[in-house]
């Protein structure tokens, strides 16, 4: 053997030292078993969240994606807004949030958030803008606005408080035109409430003390007036009480998304909810079960005699039985409420189906009780200051369309509101727009009606804006939301009303304020006037600078005067009527906001395009929601293209196989089918409205939007459809459910 | 023996060398259609490489799909190896001489092939390091050896060090063989890898021990490998998967498909190389006997683990059940495992006549592995479609273009590494041939006839 | 004593809004789930909500279960990742580190909630979109898995907080989840189940409603939910506890 090399010996040797090296090594406690401290692995563990040293801060402001106004917290960091939460103070949300208000962030931040003033360098329409100065584009608008005095035309959303206050004062100014544009059948519910309660402002319900409601089509919990509201008391109605669970039955022509929570479901065809009331209203005198003489004071001038389950079942498309079971189970409630809402607004008898289902709750004596419907009071802001309005009527809009295509306006403005996406194509505004003179747009986004501007100004999102609000729906008592920015702006934009303030004194008709700031302080300090509130503080600016730490003020002591125990304008029976011909049209079309879209004022924001549907979880698109059994007769399954052809038009859409579809409706939700709207909306989808024929409803002139009839035709093509769910339809493993469920007592 | 040459043993040796020393048409033909697809195969890993998982066809839940199948296949045809090198070696099955190199190369490709897969199938290949090699000891960073994950590379790798040793080490007598006959840097190359061998009765003594030995060795590899990799699995708690007769079933399925898979090679050999005298028909004969037994020791469990599913009456275990009989292409897939598997091969494997029959039992080979592609796919991929009870995520897995093209590339990538081997070494090993030859001599001591040489262990 | 997070879900005030879908991306940098996204089925929403259908028009139901990680006790994910890239924190909370992973998806394939998910590309937010990133979270690079982590930064912050605050224990409620925190309905209640006069014990320990999803694995979950009541519902079904 060689000198040097290693003999087996010595290689066993060394075998047997390192094995015992390793054994002492273990038994020194590197490896006690424990695998927590034996892999020491808790600080990379640590490592992806480590903290990061920056200065927080949380402000509190008011929620701007909807009207309900709720209160919000935002978190800053560094000079970014990071994360939207609810104000856990502000009485109308508790802290809570929906779905919109978190995506506020993206409508900052958003990468087609118009930058600067934008001048058309191109044909109307055709998108084609330069970037311009401030100076430059505010000497443009004060331009205009001189010489457009008395033809000039505002369009903005329902302004109440103090920046309807200013928008007034400037239409004043300028002798301009001041319409208003919100979802049609809005100004039908505001009619109805005023009709059989006698208030401007929207009631409150007081779901946590309520025992049953019973809803007619509202999408109370996800898209109607005050969803966060709702969906708070909701949660309490539910299991707030430890004896009692409220019971929530719905009647509508859709499963929506709050159908779907519902106990049960009364599939009725669609408009039809007035006469189910009715007939209900006639079951509970012919029964007993509620005063025969508050019945009549209920519904003046109606003889519920004529309207007996029998007569209503077939119109309604339910069984007379179903109707009696409705009625004696609303009354046997204590205290039942009941709602009506979205698509039972949208129809030619709109307003008789929202009133007729409000005066049940008089039946029950549930109006201004607790567990019924709470009035709100009126805002407490001075009187020069607008209290809530309804937006504009179709059968007016047709008025200023014409005075429009008249040439009578030199200058359009417009603020806050899309109509050239939000009425029909039919109602030719688009085209009439043509007419006006100059259009100039107070934006932050190149919408729809945006992209017809001349000129363009890019204003502040809500985070960056100040404001103060009533919520309409209120709690049930005074309160006011302090909108303040919670950053600075992040391009070069203003503030809306600074914007008419600063052109109107260029124009030669200067406004009575500074800046709009100085509105909402003064505001703020006619607030600490009334020696009432949450607030208190020795000074004007404490107190401003408390009502902005707190997110707003309120007054829970200042609740609305008594409640009227009868409706107080009748409002007459009217059956719906339907655009098309049964025989050519056989299906109803029943457009419906979407749970993130609504009516489309978010689709910009990837968060909410990216947001399942409740009912069908689909993404990014339009579809239209077929019966399994409608579907079937027609050969089509879920990303089947159909065409949906009304006497208005045509459109193709994938169809969905909704399970719960009525087999006699094609639900189509809105909010796509933007021209524009930035990369997320762009091109997407379709806009449901395209089909709809304007008929109007009978009595506000309201677009009645879901009143058209539709046939619905294979194309043979197929596309793939983006939705979240894997398989269709998802059903539960009757053996083995995920949710489980606890069979209740009625 | 009847069918046994009675060539000299300087013709044995030119026979047997001739593919190192000639490069037939065939040879380049295999070469540039080979070639051409393994370029694909590594282009499309590139691809994946830049891009990521997202261009496979892979979502959720269905996270692993036919690299994970693809790797479960490979890890089953290296399992010729140990079957052919080890358990024949080591029973003595004479029939085992012209095969074995050619196993036991397979297996060391089929196993780099497979190891190819789990690897880039990872979402950060470039830190699978951490995995297997715990550099980091000083911060505490260690793999999870509860792992498969981490127990699976072990396993592989330990049975390619084997391998490759025990290629090497069969191969040292030939490749002294080659470094007499050849020049140049051939010469200097086969002179290294000889390591001196030069025929001495000791160093033979040293060779054959260790090829025992090693033969030894991998025999407990044989039966952990593919447990292990059915562990990957079996240690979830997935419907289906979740099941303790997946070890043995995986190893004998890997049995079943891996002796296939040399036969398909023998005939390759015997066509390609013209090695009829070596690769002759008592050795397809003794092979397709084997695997009679193989195929339906595997068909028992194939069975058996349906009937275990099936008889769990579990809704989580059911729900995938109905996908696999009822599900396209589950059904289908179904039908190849039974007939390509099993109804049409084996059967046939029954008769003397057709197993000597070299066309159709290369073609019966080639069929049990396209059976057993398609029941690794079978077992493996509904397994995570219809997981639990969650219907709302159920969504059927479908591959896409760059998976098809990696498994595909896959089967070139071994066939192009197999060419290029037996450019190298002779993929029928001389020595053992020859030691065969004169083993089979038999001469007359008094009246009984006795094997002219006798073993001495 | 140290915390046990954990999580109760009222089945029964959940009404499917998903504004804790949204929540969750906002607080922990979730990237933007596009159409092609979910045409190739891999969205990510570390909550997310499921819509189940049970009968047959006119007598239909669909029943809504939001599903984050479960924090299983005994989580079957941990055991099976080669390299302890996902891990159990003392507290009870199933974290997953995305430097240590290197996305063998095991942990996915052994979820049963489904809720682990994989970065099938690298995410993409236009720049301007950045400036809404949460700091505390980091973005997930290509190729890693990432779930549902209770909010860890959050708790993280609360706890450092307590501690300059003369080392106190954490009061019930000082940690809320973004998802919680937003529930409209107060459906999903978060907190400390170790702490017998928290909400989230409380409601844990007094219920009859309370189940957990895949119990059966035996992976004791941290999430508690409460069943749905249905007053039609037949008695036999779901009558059954788990
Ligand atoms: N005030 C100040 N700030 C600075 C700097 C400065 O000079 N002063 N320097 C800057 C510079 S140049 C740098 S590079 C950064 C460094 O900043 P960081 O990257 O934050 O560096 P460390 O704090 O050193 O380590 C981060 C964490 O990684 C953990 N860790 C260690 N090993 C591993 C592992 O293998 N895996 C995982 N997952 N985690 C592990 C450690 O425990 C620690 O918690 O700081 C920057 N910030
Ligand atoms: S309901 Fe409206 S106001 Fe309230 S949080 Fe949602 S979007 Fe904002
Ligand atoms: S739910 Fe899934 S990811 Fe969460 S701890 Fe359990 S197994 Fe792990
Ligand atoms: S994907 Fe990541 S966390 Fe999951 S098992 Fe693989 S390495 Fe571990
Ligand atoms: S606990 Fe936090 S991380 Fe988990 S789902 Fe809720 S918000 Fe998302
Ligand atoms: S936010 Fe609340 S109510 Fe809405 S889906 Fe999530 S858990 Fe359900």
């Amino acid at each position: 053997m060689r000198k040097g090399a290693m003999r087996r010996r010595d290689f066993l040797k060394l075998v047997a030292t390192s094995t015992t090296g390793a054994v002492l090594f273990t038994g020194c406690g590197i490896g006690d078993g424990d695998p927590e401290t034996e892999f020491k692995i808790e600080s990379p563990a640590l490592n992806p969240v480590d903290l990061v040293y920056g200065r927080d801060n949380w402000y509190a402001t008011a929620c701007q994606e909807c009207p309900a106004g709720c209160g919000l917290i935002v978190r800053v960091f560094e000079g970014r807004a990071k994360k939207v939460e609810g104000n856990p103070d502000f009485p109308v949300n508790l802290g809570a949030t929906c779905a919109r208000a978190q995506a506020a962030v993206q409508e900052l931040y958003h990468p087609d958030r118009i930058a600067q003033p934008l001048r058309l360098s191109g044909a109307r329409g055709s998108g084609d803008y330069q970037a311009t100065s401030w100076d430059d584009a505010l000497a443009a608008f004060a331009t205009e606005l001189g010489g457009a005095r008395g033809a000039t035309l505002i369009i903005t959303p329902p302004l109440a408080g103090p920046l309807g206050q200013v928008v007034a004062s400037f239409a004043e100014a300028f002798d301009a035109q001041q319409v208003a544009f919100e979802p049609e059948e809005r100004v039908v519910l505001r009619e109805a409430v005023r009709r059989v309660f006698g208030t401007d402002t929207l009631p409150t319900i007081d779901l946590a003390r309520a025992e049953f409601l019973l809803n007619f089509s509202a999408d109370f919990l996800h898209s109607w007036i005050s969803p966060v509201q709702f969906s708070r008391a909701y949660g309490e109605f539910r299991h707030g009480r430890a004896d009692l669970r409220g019971t929530y039955w719905h009647v509508g022509p859709q499963m929506n998304g709050s159908a779907a929570s519902a106990d049960r479901w009364f599939p009725i065809n669609p408009g039809t909810e007035g006469l189910v009331a009715l007939a209900m209203a006639q079951v509970m005198v012919a029964e007993g079960l509620v005063d025969q003489a508050a019945a009549a004071r209920a519904y003046p001038g109606i003889t519920l005699a004529d309207y007996t389950p029998e007569r209503v079942a077939e119109t309604a498309g339910i069984s007379a039985e179903q109707i009696t079971e409705l009625a004696r189970r609303f009354a046997q409630g204590t205290p039942s409420v009941a709602i009506a809402g979205t698509t039972a607004a949208a129809h030619t008898n709109g307003l008789f189906n929202v009133a007729a289902v409000l005066a049940l709750n008089y039946l029950v004596g549930s109006v201004g009780q607790p567990g019924g419907i709470i009035l709100n009071p009126s805002a407490p802001f001075g009187a020069d200051v607008p209290g809530p309005a309804a937006g504009l009527a179709y059968r007016d809009w047709a008025g200023v369309i014409n005075d429009l295509n008249s040439g009578r306006y030199r200058l359009v403005i417009v603020h806050g509101a899309n109509p050239v996406y939000g009425l029909p194509a039919a109602s030719g505004l688009r085209e009439a727009l043509g007419q006006a003179g100059k259009i100039v747009a107070l934006s932050s986004f190149l919408d729809d009606t945006t992209l017809q501007a001349d000129l363009i100004l890019p204003v502040h999102t809500s985070l960056e804006s100040w404001g103060l609000q009533a919520p309409d729906p209120g709690p049930g008592y005074q309160a006011v939301t302090l909108q303040q920015p919670v950053v600075n702006p992040f391009v070069d934009s203003r503030a809306f009303a600074d914007v008419l303030i600063q052109a109107a004194s260029a124009a030669g008709g200067a406004l009575p304020w500074e800046s709009y700031e100085a509105v909402i302080r003064a505001a703020v300090e006619e607030l600490r006037g009334l020696r009432r509130g949450n607030v208190e503080a020795p000074d004007a600016e404490q107190y401003f600078m408390a009502v902005q730490a707190q997110g707003g003020w309120w007054d829970s002591d200042a609740t609305a005067d008594e409640a009227p125990t009868a409706p107080a304008t009748p409002t007459p029976v009217a059956e719906p009527e339907y655009a098309g011909d049964p025989g050519q049209f056989p299906l109803f079309l029943l457009p419906y906001p979407s749970n993130a879209l609504g009516y489309g004022e978010t689709a910009h924001l990837p968060w909410l395009q990216a947001l399942p549907d409740p009912m069908t979880t689909a993404v990014w698109t339009t579809w239209v929601e077929l019966n399994p059994a409608t579907a079937d007769r027609l050969g089509v399954e879920t990303g089947d293209v159909v065409r949906l052809v009304t006497p208005r038009g045509s459109e193709e859409m994938p169809v969905y196989v909704n399970p719960a579809a009525h087999p006699d409706v094609a639900a189509v939700p809105m909010g796509q089918g933007h021209t524009d709207f930035g990369r997320y909306a762009k091109g997407r989808g379709v806009n449901p409205l395209n089909l709809v024929e304007p008929a109007t409803e009978a009595e506000t002139g309201a677009l009645a939007w879901a009143g058209t009839r539709v046939r619905v035709e294979a194309t043979g093509r197929k596309v793939r459809f983006p939705r979240f769910e894997g398989q269709v339809p998802a059903f539960q493993l009757e053996e083995a459910p995920i949710v489980q469920v606890i069979p209740g007592t009625h | 023996m009847q069918e046994r040459h009675s060539h000299s043993n300087e013709r044995i040796i030119r026979d047997l060398l001739r593919p190192v020393t000639q490069t037939s048409m065939m040879n380049w033909v295999g070469f540039i259609v080979l070639g051409a697809l393994v370029t694909a195969f590594l282009f499309v890993i590139a691809w994946m490489f830049y891009w990521g998982i997202g261009v496979s066809g892979l979502s959720r839940p269905n996270m692993w799909g036919f690299m994970i199948v693809n790797f479960v296949f490979w890890i089953g045809i290296s399992h010729a190896g140990v079957m052919i090198s080890a358990i024949l070696r080591l029973t003595q099955a004479e029939w085992r001489r012209p095969v074995t190199r050619a196993a036991e190369v397979m297996t060391m490709f089929s196993l780099v092939t497979a190891m190819i897969f789990p690897f880039i199938h990872t979402g950060r290949p470039w830190r699978t390091l951490y995995w297997v090699f715990p550099y980091d000891f000083w911060r505490g960073i260690w793999p999870d050896v509860r792992s498969a994950l981490v127990m699976d590379p072990s396993a592989v790798f330990t049975y390619l060090t084997g391998t490759i040793l025990f290629v090497y080490v069969t191969t040292i007598p030939d490749f002294a063989l080659l470094r007499d006959r050849s020049t140049g840097w051939r010469h200097g190359l086969y002179r290294v890898l000889a390591l001196g061998f030069k025929g001495e009765e000791r160093q033979w003594k040293i060779q054959i021990i260790s090829g025992f030995l090693l033969a030894a060795i991998m025999l407990s590899i044989f039966v952990s490998v593919h447990s292990i990799v059915s562990w990957d699995f079996a240690f979830s708690l997935d419907p289906v998967w979740h099941s303790t007769v997946w070890a043995p079933y995986f190893v004998i399925g890997a049995v079943h498909s891996g002796v296939s898979a040399v036969v398909t090679l023998m005939a390759i050999m015997r066509w390609m190389f013209k090695f009829d005298d070596y690769i002759r028909h008592e050795h397809f004969d003794a092979i397709g006997r084997l695997l009679v037994v193989v195929g339906t020791t595997w068909m028992w469990f194939f069975l058996l683990d349906i009937f275990f599913d099936l008889w769990r009456q579990d809704p989580a275990d059911d729900a995938i059940m109905h996908i696999r009989f009822f599900e396209w292409p589950y059904p289908l897939l179904l039908a190849f495992v039974w007939i390509f598997g099993y109804f049409i091969p084996v059967p046939i494997w029954a008769f003397r006549r057709f197993r000597r029959n070299i066309k159709l039992m290369f073609w019966a080979s080639i069929m049990v592995n396209i059976g057993m592609w398609a029941e690794r796919y079978w077992l493996v991929i509904p397994g995570l479609q219809a997981k639990y009870q969650w219907t709302f995520d159920w969504t059927a897995y479908r591959p896409g273009p760059v998976e098809i093209t990696l498994v595909v590339g896959s089967f070139a990538f071994v066939g192009f590494l197999l060419l290029l081997f037996a450019k190298l070494i002779p993929p029928v090993p001389v020595w053992d041939e020859l030691e065969g030859k004169h083993l089979a001599a038999e001469i007359q001591v008094g009246k009984r006839t006795v094997p002219a040489i006798v073993r001495e262990f | 004593m140290t915390p046990r997070w954990g999580m109760v879900i009222d089945l029964d005030r959940c009404t499917g809004c998903q504004a804790c879908v949204v929540a969750c991306q906002a607080e922990n940098n979730v990237p933007i789930n596009t159409e092609a996204i979910y045409l190739q089925h891999r969205a990510i929403q570390w909550i997310r909500v499921e819509r189940y259908w049970e009968g047959e028009f006119p007598n239909i139901k669909a029943r809504y279960i939001p599903v984050p990680c479960m924090h299983c006790s005994e989580a079957p994910c941990e055991p099976v990742c080669p390299v302890y890239a996902t891990y159990h924190t003392p507290e009870g909370i199933n974290m997953q580190v995305y430097n240590r992973c290197i996305g063998t998806r095991y942990c996915s394939v052994n979820c049963h909630w489904h809720v682990r998910f994989f970065n099938f590309w690298e995410p993409k937010w236009p720049e301007s979109l950045h400036n809404q990133l949460n700091p505390d979270v980091s973005v997930r690079s290509r190729g890693v898995m990432e779930k549902c982590t209770f909010c860890i930064q959050r708790i993280n912050h609360a706890e450092q907080n307590a501690r300059l605050d003369n080392n106190r224990p954490l009061r019930d409620g000082e940690v809320n989840t973004a998802c919680a925190q937003a529930c409209p309905t107060r459906a999903i209640v978060f907190g400390d189940l170790n702490d017998p006069e928290s909400e989230v014990a409380k409601i844990a320990n007094t219920t009859d409603r309370g189940y957990k999803v895949l119990a059966e694995l035996g992976t004791n979950p941290s999430v508690l939910y409460l069943k749905k009541i249905d007053p039609d519902a037949p008695a036999e079904h779901g009558a059954e506890s788990a």
